[in-house]
Formats: C-alpha cells, structure tokens, sequence
C-alpha cells in the first residue's frame, strides 16, 4: 500500500503522463485501479455535466452590500443632519412681516412728516397770496386815479 | 460591396459555429447567464469588426476564446462586478430535461450533484475555472491551453490539479 500511487501521479496518468514503473503498478494495483476508475469517472461525469447543465439564473442583487446597521446608522445620520441645517436656516431667515405693520411702522411717519410739509407750505403760500391780493388792489386803485 | 457580403457571411458562420460554446464558456467563468450574454455580444462586435479589417486572425477558435477570456477577465476586474458578486447567489435550479428512463429518484438525485458542483466549481479560483473550463469542458489539448492563457504548460497543469483536487475533495470523490 505503501507504493500506492499518489493522486497526483493517478491524474497524470488520466493525463497520458505516466513512466512505465507507474503504469505497471496500476495494472498489478487493484486499489490504485480502482481510484484510477474513480477518478476519471469523476472527470468524465464533471465534464459532461458542466456542458449539459444550464447556468444559475441571475443573482438576485441586494440593494447595499454592506451591513444593515451601516446602512441605518447613515441613514439615522443623514436625516440629523437634515434636521439640524433645516432649523439652522430657519433661525437666519426673519420672520414673515405683515402688510398691515409695514403700513403702520413705515407709511404712517412718512405720512405725518408730509403732512406737516404740505400744511406748513400752505400756511406760507396762503399769506403771500393775501399780500399779493392787497398789492394788486392798491395797484388797481392807484391805476384807477391816474 | 461584394467583399463585405462574403464578411457577412463568414460573421454568420462564426456566429452559428461558436456562439453557444462561448455563451457556455462565459457563464462557467462568470456564473451569471445575463452578463455572459452581454459579454458575448461585445465579443460578436469585435469578430465583426476583425473580421471585415486587414488584421485577421489565421485561427478564428483560440481567437474568440482569449477575446472571450479577457472580456470576461475584464468583466470581474471591474468595480461594479466586485459589489455585485458580493449579493447572494440565487438558488441554483437545473433545467427539467424529459427523462427517458431514469426514475424521479435518480433525476432529483442528477440535479442536486450538478447544482453541488456548479457551486464547487464557482468556488474554484478564477485562474482554475478558465483553464478547467478550456480543458475539459471545451476539451483543449494542454499545451493549447496554455497558448491561448499565456501561460506555461506546468502552470496549466499545476492549476488543472487543484481543481480536480478540490472538486474531487468538494464532491465526495464520486460523482
């Protein structure tokens, strides 16, 4: 048993490699024979079934190769972050102003201011059109005496 | 005009003559039916191509096989390929072929040995699968083999060995 042939050397045989000596010891070896059928019935049986048999369908893709709690640790993570740049910009944008304050904090000063003007203005024409009246009756009456 | 008919002609011979052992060969070395389609068409447009230029090859078989080769070898260098390869194997069905006289028993048995050495052999390294494959599958002589591998005829052999070994090993000894 001991000069048994090694596995290597029985596929080399199958591979049309074997010395003589080896060649011999398979004849005269019936456990070597055996193995020798074995192995090359084997060979054959992978040969034809690896020809004859269809191939796998598709694998089925798995949406992210790497493990769930990664997954659900950057998603957790992404969505902080969401939430923190959200809220952050809504601190920096002012609050939403109402039409009606714009009215009474900008429009009503500047109305007030522009009425004074106007009444002011209207005060100092009204008195120069008046001395502009008695200059034109006193011119009038002078004309007339001439 | 009339050369390029002859081309279309000769395309289509090569077509009929080797598109199913190359289908056969891609999905041996990249276990996916759908991307040794693919695979092979890129391979059918380069035939195309050689075949109406200057630079024929004199042997259209080895030719084809190392285009396929490095198209496949190009296909699992790829990044996607890698994310790909790392989702589960789909479940591995065999065909129903009608049985002419083998009873349910021994068909049921057929299938789970062939589903067992597909795996065996997917498991197998890709260096292993291709020579594997050329040898005893397309039963390439050795020496071609290495010619068309660029490889060594020890290194074929080396190679040839471990994965009888493995496959014996994986498969109970017996088929």
């Amino acid at each position: 048993m001991s000069q048994c042939l090694r596995e290597r050397v029985l596929w080399g045989i199958y591979e049309g490699e074997g010395t003589a000596a080896q060649q011999a010891h398979l004849q005269t070896c019936v456990a070597c024979r055996m193995r020798h059928q074995t192995l090359v019935h084997t060979l054959e049986e992978i040969s034809s079934s690896l020809q004859e048999t269809p191939p796998p369908p598709g694998r089925i893709p798995r949406p992210c190769p790497y493990p769930v709690r990664w997954q659900s640790a950057v998603v957790g993570l992404a969505g902080l972050l969401l939430l923190l740049g959200g809220s952050l910009w809504l601190r920096q944008v002012p609050p939403p102003i109402q039409p009606a304050m714009v009215y009474r904090e900008e429009l009503t000063p500047l109305l007030e201011e522009v009425d004074t003007i106007v009444v002011m203005t209207l005060d100092a024409d009204s008195v120069e059109s008046w001395e502009v009246i008695v200059d034109m009756a006193a011119l009038d009456a002078a004309l007339e005496e001439e | 005009m009339h050369s390029i008919r002859v081309d279309q002609g000769e395309f289509e011979m090569l077509y009929r003559t080797h598109y199913a052992r190359l289908i056969r060969l891609c999905c041996l070395w990249l276990d996916d039916p759908h991307e040794a389609e693919d695979v092979v068409q890129e391979v059918l447009l380069k035939l195309l191509k050689v075949s109406r230029g200057p630079h024929r090859p004199t042997a259209w078989e080895p030719w084809l096989t190392r285009v396929t080769r490095n198209a496949c070898h190009d296909r699992r260098r790829s990044g996607w390929w890698k994310w790909w390869r790392t989702a589960p194997p789909a479940r591995v069905e065999a065909v129903e072929r009608p049985s002419v006289c083998r009873t349910l028993e021994d068909e049921a048995l057929k299938r789970e040995w062939q589903v067992r050495l597909w795996q065996a052999f997917q498991a197998l390294p890709a260096r292993q699968r291709e020579v594997f494959a050329l040898r005893y599958v397309e039963g390439w002589s050795t020496a071609a083999v290495a010619e068309a591998l660029g490889l060594t005829v020890g290194s074929v052999k080396r190679h040839l060995f471990r994965a009888v070994r493995h496959l014996r090993q994986t498969l109970g000894g017996e088929a």
